[in-house]
Order: C-alpha cells, then structure tokens, then sequence
C-alpha cells in the first residue's frame, strides 16, 4: 500500500479507530493525489479547510465521540451539490461566483457523521450534455485514457474515484449520469431507488427523473455510503448483506436489450456473456429475460426531461441566456416543442411502463444488463457544434424508480467497460450483495490505470 | 403531426424567450424534431392495442 488514500472506506474508519491512522494524514495524503494528477481535471475546488475539517474529526475520536461511520473519512462532491461555504456553479459560467450558504440534506448527512468534505468535482453544465469544449473550464478526463471522455454528467466523480483521488463521490442520475460515467471509467456506480435519497440542494434537471447516489471503488463502499446518505428509516441498508452467497438469487440476464442494438460492441456482448457465466458459477440462477422495448422508456422520458429542465431554467434563461454554453442552450431548446399536453401525455405512460417493467421481472430477483453499449468515445467525437449521444440502457430505469447499480467488468481497448444490475424498488441490499460478490470472484475492482 | 419547419420552432423559443445563433438552431430544430418524434412514440404506446385473442 503506496498511500492511505488507496484505504477503502471501511479500512480507513478501522485505521482511524485504532489510531493507527490520522483523518489529517489521510486527507494529506488525498489532496497529495489531487495535486498530482490535475491533467485528470476531475476537481474544480478544494476545500481550503479539508485539513480543519479532518482536525476536527480527529479531535472527536481523540476524546472518544464517534459522530459515525465517515467520521475524518474524505468525500467529493459532485459541483451540482450544494456544499456550504464551497463554490456552486453546476459547472456553469451562469452560476460563477456561486457559494453555497448552506449543505444540501445529503451533504449535511456526511458532515453529522464527521465527513471530511474535499472538494467539489466537476459536471457536465447543469447536468445536462456534454463534453462541451466550448466552455472555460475543461471536462473531465478518462483515467484509462485522457484522449477519451468519462461520459457523464458525473463526470469528475468518476475521474477522481477511477482515478484515486477518492474512494466516493456524490453525484447525481438523471437518465444515466452516475452509471454511464462509472461504467466508462471503471468505478461504481449506485443509482439508488426514486426518493431514497433527498435531491434538495442540487440544482435540478428534471424532478420526476433526478437521483442522487454514490460512485465509489467498490460495491462495498458505495453501499456504506449509501446507508449514510438515505433519507428516513423504512429502507433497507444497502450494505446488510455484503458477502452472503448469492446462490439461488435469480438474475436475468436481459442479453437481447443490447446484444440486438448493431451499436453494441462485439467486445461487451462476450463479456456481458463473461459476466451471466461467473454470476451463474458462483450460485446465481441466471436465466435469459426478455425486458420490455426500451425506445418507449427513452421516448417518455426525454419527453419528461426537457419539459422539466425547461420550466427549471425559465427564470436564469430571462436574465442570463447569454452566459449558457452553446450545447447547453441547444439542449434546453428541444424542450420549446413540448406542450403541457405531450408533457401530460408522457407523465401518463410513466404507470404503464413501470408496470410492463414490473411484470417483465416477476420471476426474477433482478436484472443483469450493460450499462452503455461500449467504451468511451474519445474527444475528437466532439465538435461542439451539436451534442453526440452515446448509446446507454440506463434512463429506464429513472422512469421506473428502481435501483441500478454500475459495475466494472472488463476492458475494451483499455477503456473500461460496465454492467449494470437493476433490482426492485428497495432492493439495494441485494443489488449491493451480487455487485460484491462479483467483485471478489473477479479482478476488475483491482484493476488501476496508467496513471 | 407534421414535422416541424423552421418557422413554427422559432415562434416556439420565442414564446419560451430563447434567442439562438444560426449554428444553434439549426442544431436544435433537429433534436426538437426528434423530440416531436419521441411524442408520437409515446402517444402510439398509450394507444390502446388490439387484443391479440380475438
């Protein structure tokens, strides 16, 4: 172990404990990593009183207060958060100059529990497309490669945790934002159920679709986080069940959902295949699934989306249009075409399509499916002139609210790629008890780039 | 629904206030065609289906 920063979470908490470890060592040797790997543009702010913050933390354990779990434990948070006293722009020339006065719920859950709040990390504007290269600040890049994007929009969580900046970062999921960023950069990612998690303090996108979650090293940590983050007491912990044998959990494997899309990499269908095969060796009843037409999912949702994240700019867009990147603007105009009627109508397929979802995975505790069709593209897709799309099967799982967890599980070209795990609503403990056992049975979680 | 003109979509934005470039608009009238396209994909799953055993 070359750094305390490559501690997982748990570790770090036991180190911290024991006295074996200092929080201000461990935010030391963090802020050494971030200073270290800048060309990564994962970070857009570092806390001036990270170290203050970890002092305080230190004092708690030191007089035997335990505030909780993250107590001197360091987390980023996604630039869409509000972090008191930390710049909050949403990644945006219309927000520059921003502080936020006071922690989003999320935020102020981590910092009761002694959270060392690091910094603020980078996100596509306001959440909604990029990279776009037109704007001042640079995206994020790909640790495994830094000619290619880390998808997004949580796109400087995925590079500083893929990256080992940190173990987690906060992000937010709209229709894919913190799985397909995971899954391009070869972290986790953990999208939990509609509503477990409070989105207040986060500029929104779209309300009915919007959900926070951890992206973190492994699934272990991403379900720690999750647990301290989940908003009341009628959920089950996400981390109950990590490392009980998941023989006999049913798993479809939704194969034709992407292997029939022509985008779909050769290199992802085998090793999708790769992953139903270590799944089933390990005790899991895989079984094929056929899931419902994803276009109509896609085609509410967007729907839904840009009504929403609309009617959310209309009042910046009266006093400060000007200021929005041009791909951000393009983005919102789409929105122009959808009247309270088609936005009625898409609200009205919402029931049905969750229904359909529902019945599609009654015989099955949960679905196995990829997370994009393929690797990173690499920025010389992007012109900025007009948005490129890439292909995901992730924003269904925002129209029906269930859990979904992003995974790594191989390589293609260098670039990581991910599988996605979706179970029903409240089941993050199960997603979160496969994810693990994934994980160990494979070497994926280990793997480290170039950097 | 026919497809949307440059003219009707401008009327839109400027009904929302949105004020584009050539190069803007011209890439966002054809991802708000796409978006009109999306509603009549939607509006065809909510139409009630023939039942298949009659």
């Amino acid at each position: 172990m070359s750094s305390a920063a490559d501690l997982t979470l748990s570790e770090a908490a036991a180190a911290l404990r024991s006295g074996l470890l200092t929080s201000r060592a461990l935010i030391e040797a963090v802020l050494e990593r971030i200073v270290a790997r800048p060309s990564l543009c994962a970070f857009t702010h570092v806390a001036a009183d990270a170290l203050a913050q970890a002092d305080a933390a230190d004092a708690h354990l030191a007089a035997g207060e335990d505030p909780g779990p993250f107590c001197g434990l360091p987390v980023a948070v996604k630039d869409l958060i509000d972090v008191a006293g930390q710049p909050s722009t949403a990644g945006s020339v219309v927000l520059a100059g921003g502080v936020a006065e006071k922690d989003a719920p999320v935020v102020a859950r981590l910092r009761a529990q002694g959270a060392v709040l690091v910094g603020k990390v980078t996100t596509y504007e306001f959440a909604m497309v990029g990279p776009d290269l037109t704007l001042p600040d640079p995206p994020a890049r790909n640790p495994w490669n830094p000619a290619h994007i880390t998808g997004g929009s949580s796109s400087g969580s995925a590079s500083a945790v893929a990256g080992g900046l940190v173990r987690l970062a906060l992000g937010t999921d709209t229709g894919g934002s913190i799985r397909s960023p995971a899954g391009y950069c070869g972290c986790v990612g953990l999208k939990p159920s509609y509503n477990r998690v409070s989105c207040a303090g986060a500029f929104a996108l779209s309300p009915s679709l919007d959900h926070m979650g951890p992206l973190a090293a492994t699934v272990a940590e991403a379900a720690l986080a999750l647990d301290a983050i989940t908003e009341g007491e009628s959920w089950r912990p996400a981390s109950a069940l990590i490392g009980k044998s998941i023989e006999g959990l049913r798993v479809g494997f939704a194969r034709s959902w992407f292997a029939d899309d022509p985008q779909a990499s050769p290199i992802l269908i085998r090793t999708m295949d790769e992953a139903a095969a270590t799944l089933s060796m390990l005790g899991a009843h895989v079984s094929l699934i056929d899931l419902p037409d994803y276009r109509p999912y896609e085609a509410a949702a967007s729907v839904i989306l840009h009504a929403e994240a609309l009617a959310e700019h209309a009042a910046l867009l009266a006093t400060r249009q000007a200021a929005y990147g041009r791909l951000t603007l393009q983005y919102l105009a789409f929105g122009a075409v959808v009247s309270d009627a088609d936005l009625a109508l898409a609200r009205r397929a919402v029931r049905p399509l969750t229904d359909a979802m529902t019945v599609a995975m009654a015989e099955v505790d949960m679905v196995l499916t990829a997370t994009t069709l393929g690797p990173a593209l690499p920025f010389s897709a992007f012109d900025g002139e007009k948005a490129v799309w890439t292909p995901m099967r992730t924003i269904a799982f925002n129209v029906t609210g269930q859990p979904a967890l992003s995974i790594p599980c191989g390589f293609e070209n260098g670039l990581p790629l991910g599988m996605q795990l979706v179970a029903k609503m409240g089941d993050e403990d199960s997603l979160c008890r496969v994810g693990h056992a994934f994980e160990q049975a494979t070497d994926h979680a280990v793997q480290r780039p170039p950097l | 629904m026919t497809q949307l003109d440059e003219k009707h979509f401008r009327q839109m934005l400027a009904t929302k206030g949105l004020k584009l470039d050539d190069k803007t608009f011209a890439a966002a009238l054809l991802g708000a065609q796409h978006l009109q396209a999306e509603v009549l994909r939607v509006a065809n799953y909510l139409e009630p289906k023939p039942d298949k055993r009659t």
